[in-house]
């Protein structure tokens, strides 16, 4: 193989689409022709130029990904992707009777209004998209560091999230997007070794649930014990001796219920904190 | 297993599979069509995808498989013409723009020339030389034989090179001549 062989065949075999005895001509000759090299090295550099150029100044995808996950049709109707994690969520407890943590972060300790009549609220903002804003994702982080210690893997892949939540399946789904709560973020976490999910929601006022699922394993917290590093906690209301609210000195607000039955008893619990 | 956790477990295989290509997808439509319509394409596209999931066989190259999507879509969105002609025309076009002497070759002036090339040239660069598809899977992705991809590749790179070997020509040029100006 000569220059004028190899020339034109530079790019195919920088391209590595070249067949092997044909590569092995050309790399020989480009061992022994520095001309040659010197073409190859400026195919190579405008190749890798372009691969930076492409690369730079692109759109951010957070909210495309929303958008896309908000279109998936689930089950016999149209799902957000809020109605899938928070469908999935509650089916959650509903399948497992499972231990569910609910924590209410109030700002200044103001009442929860009933989500029920949120949703009906002409002002409750619609629960159409993923909403993984920087801000409160770094408030969920905080909150979950300091309650449940350990990140799981993938914070924020929300496909990873719903794979995890989505393992507990059932034919009774119930739709905490309802109640007018809309996903903000979530990951899966370890509290112990007990794997969680970990889901925050926005009410329609603003103020922020952090609602935390584990299938089977989990426990509820007792007392100064419960997750907020023993500060002084105030009990704020029982529901048939079957779930605890409590607040503590930060305003962050808890209902722990065990063996949930349904949404509605969700709902019951979240009413009953106000 | 009832209706609705087939369709979950679907949507969650979907999220898993087809979404993590999300970020290539909006580059190669970016590059390939401009930041205003790419997320309209690749949202049609994923819409697509997901409507045709059934049809896709686990295992297989689903990026492959995106993509074949995204650029039906493009086709689609383009209508009817014919982008052989047009991308003929237009590359004739770009290489007698007058262009401006650049600072130097850096990827912003390399962009500004990847930019001059027509959509065809742009998209089977982006295929082959950034996202690494071979020769095969370009031509599978973009409907057209093989050879087609080949030659498109190549006079692709001929004309992003011309764009860049006309720029430091003419900044020198008229550099030199301003400086000798000033001097005088």
């Amino acid at each position: 193989v000569n220059c004028s062989d190899a020339k034109p065949l530079l790019q195919i075999y920088l391209d590595n689409e070249m067949d092997a005895l044909t590569a092995s001509q050309v790399d020989a000759h480009l061992r022994e022709c520095a001309a040659c090299r010197v073409v190859a090295d400026a195919y190579l550099r405008q190749d890798a130029l372009l691969r930076e150029a492409v690369a730079s100044d692109l759109p951010d995808v957070r909210a495309l990904r929303a958008r896309i996950l908000a279109d998936l049709p689930l089950g016999t109707r149209r799902r957000t992707a809020v109605g899938l994690l928070s469908a999935a969520a509650a089916v959650l407890i509903v399948a497992c009777g499972a231990v569910v943590a609910v924590y209410i972060a109030g700002s200044g300790g103001g009442p929860v209004t009933e989500p029920r009549q949120e949703a009906n609220s002409p002002a409750a903002e619609p629960p159409s998209s993923v909403e993984p804003e920087d801000e409160a994702y770094a408030q969920a982080t905080a909150e979950h560091t300091r309650m449940a210690g350990t990140h799981g893997p993938a914070p924020r892949d929300l496909g990873a999230m719903s794979k995890m939540v989505m393992n507990f399946t059932d034919d009774r789904p119930v739709d905490l997007e309802l109640a007018g709560l809309r996903l903000v973020t979530g990951h899966p976490c370890h509290i112990g070794e007990v794997p969680y999910a970990h889901l925050v929601y926005k009410l329609p006022d603003g103020r922020r649930v952090s609602v935390y699922l584990c299938k089977s394993g989990g426990r509820l917290p007792k007392g100064r014990e419960t997750l907020t590093s023993g500060e002084e906690q105030v009990e704020l209301a029982q529901l048939d001796g079957r779930a605890v609210a409590f607040s503590d000195a930060h305003g962050i607000r808890r209902a722990v219920v065990v063996d949930a039955a349904s949404t509605a008893e969700v709902l019951k619990i979240l009413g009953t904190i106000r | 297993m009832t209706l609705f956790a087939q369709k979950s477990d679907d949507a969650d295989e979907f999220a898993r599979v087809a979404l993590k290509h999300l970020d290539e997808l909006v580059r190669t439509a970016t590059r390939t069509c401009g930041k205003d319509a790419a997320e309209d394409l690749v949202q049609e596209t994923y819409m697509r995808a997901w409507k045709y999931w059934h049809r896709f066989e686990p295992g297989t190259n689903c990026r492959a498989w995106l993509y074949t999507i995204l650029f039906n879509v493009i086709r689609k969105r383009r209508g009817g013409v014919d982008s052989r002609t047009l991308s003929i025309e237009t590359l004739e076009l770009a290489t007698v723009l007058p262009i401006a002497p650049p600072p130097s070759l850096t990827v912003s002036v390399f962009e500004e020339a990847f930019v001059r090339l027509p959509e065809d040239f742009r998209a089977v660069l982006v295929l082959v030389a950034v996202e690494g598809f071979s020769y095969k899977e370009a031509s599978e992705i973009l409907g057209v034989p093989i050879g087609t991809v080949m030659s498109r590749l190549h006079r692709a790179r001929e004309a992003l090179r011309r764009l860049l070997e006309r720029k430091p020509s003419r900044k020198l040029g008229n550099r030199k001549s301003a400086d000798e100006r000033e001097a005088l």
